[in-house]
């Protein structure tokens, strides 16, 4: 048992020595910043933000452009884009990109799914809307646009597009949707594991954290501080998309106008959802669903999500409940936060 | 000679090591930023401590209530027998908790973000 100083005395220093290393490497990898995010203010004039392996961070500014590019192309309000030349084609067929195609058929498709309460060729009256402003459109302008709105009557083919006179579509309901899935089909492309971008508050959540954790999103508390969250999702590779009376909405003479509007008054949706959380692996259909379950309120909401394969939602209603579809808390964790007590 | 080395060899592993251990445990010595409410063992809240807030939780009739401000959480009033966790300090640290033994109630603090982003 007893043991020679002369050979003791190397054999502990060696493992002190290594345990240094040991140290040292900890510091070292502690100090490395694993991941990193850019921000930009341009894309449909919110934030966005890409969260990124630090070493592919140069990927950002590649699907920012994408954004970019996406929005100016798709823009309603902007009479040289593609989608304003289909709405001032007075009735004559129009060539369409492969990306205005695939939107105009998902705003066909999700028309008839909604019963019409979906509807993307709203341009004639959300145009006459302008939430900055704080006042109303002419009514008699609201009455005369109300006809002009019915995606039935959008004809689709290879390549084209043909609405009636007077008709427009306005693709902003899906935009962001369809933006983060072209993010996603860029960030696979190039074999990153791991990204979060958030496009003006639609999150694509691209794997797992880099240390093995799942994303954790927060869902905005309707109406209140920027940041202060109902709860947080835990999520893995999927997207999670919100639709919200509190955005792009003013006050007047004590009544809330806010821009999810209802194709069949021309005014904003008489809806007791304040907010409709989609949690899915395709953003586009989320964008879908989160509006449409706006629409249809809170005891129907519930019914269309369910009735959708792997999708999941956070339901916040105008008197302050909270409603979740039945996979929320078991395959998808959802943490309440206190802001929502 | 031999002695003089050995001696620098310890005194820099010794400075690595609680370097290292200075980087793996910053998180717990950090400011906090979210409170855990547990109640009954499970995780009921977490309250953000950057700004000021009073939060009551009642179960069965047990009731604390639980103030945020400056940073930090403490238990200002409470039913429970003899009051012990009113008398616990607020707590600003991660790693830091207040219990409230009669309701089972306990705050745990954190320093880790509550989201990595928001949806809205």
């Amino acid at each position: 048992m007893n043991r020679s100083p002369t050979r003791a005395t190397p054999l502990a220093a060696r493992t002190i020595l290594l345990f240094g290393i040991a140290a040292l490497l900890c510091v070292a990898c502690a100090s490395t910043p694993q991941t990193e995010t850019r921000t930009v203010f341009d894309f449909m004039d919110t934030v966005s933000t890409a969260t990124l392996p630090a070493s592919n961070i140069a990927l950002a500014d590649r699907l920012f452009d994408l954004c970019r590019d996406l929005d100016a192309r798709l823009n309603a309000h902007d009479p040289s884009s593609e989608v304003g030349k289909l709405n001032a084609a007075d009735g004559e067929r129009v060539n369409i990109s492969s990306d205005v195609s695939t939107l105009l058929n998902i705003g066909k498709e999700y028309f008839e799914k909604s019963g019409g309460l979906f509807d993307i060729t709203i341009a004639p009256i959300s145009l006459l809307w302008d939430f900055s402003s704080n006042s109303l459109p002419q009514s008699n302008a609201l009455a005369s646009a109300i006809p002009l709105v019915g995606a039935d009557r959008l004809e689709l083919g290879g390549g084209w597009a043909r609405l009636p006179v007077g008709f427009g579509v306005d693709l902003g309901a899906l935009v962001k949707g369809y933006a983060l899935d072209r993010c996603a089909d860029t960030l696979r492309a190039e074999g990153v594991p791991s990204a979060l971008i958030n496009l003006g508050g639609s999150v694509l959540a691209l794997g797992k954290r880099l240390d093995g954790n799942p994303w954790r999103v927060g869902v905005q508390l309707p109406f209140g501080a920027e940041g202060a969250t109902l709860g947080v999702l835990s999520v893995t590779d999927t997207c999670v998309v919100t639709a919200g009376l509190y955005e792009r909405s003013f006050e007047l003479d004590g009544k809330l106008y806010h821009h999810i509007l209802d194709p069949r008054t021309g005014m904003p949706a008489a809806t007791d959802l304040y907010s409709a959380t989609i949690i899915y692996k395709n953003a586009l259909i989320a964008d879908a669903y989160s509006t449409w379950c706006i629409m249809a309120g809170a005891e129907k909401a519930l019914g269309i999500v369910e009735s959708a394969d792997d999708m999941e939602c956070v339901l916040y209603t105008a008197d302050g409940s909270l409603m979740f579809s039945s996979g929320i808390g078991s395959a998808i964790p959802f943490e309440l936060t206190g802001d929502g007590l | 000679m031999k002695r003089s080395a050995r001696d620098i060899i310890l005194l820099i592993s010794m400075l690595a090591i609680a370097a290292g251990w200075y980087a793996l445990s910053r998180d717990t010595s950090a400011n906090a930023v979210g409170a855990i409410v547990w109640i009954d063992g499970f995780r009921s809240a977490r309250l953000s401590l950057e700004q000021a807030d009073e939060f009551t939780f009642e179960r069965g009739g047990d009731i604390n209530v639980v103030r945020i401000e400056n940073g930090t959480a403490r238990i200002v009033s409470a039913n429970c027998p003899g009051g012990d966790c009113t008398r616990q300090r607020a707590i600003s640290r991660a790693g830091e908790l207040i219990v409230c033994v009669p309701h089972k109630l306990m705050i745990t603090l954190e320093s880790v973000p509550a989201f990595d982003t928001v949806a809205r």
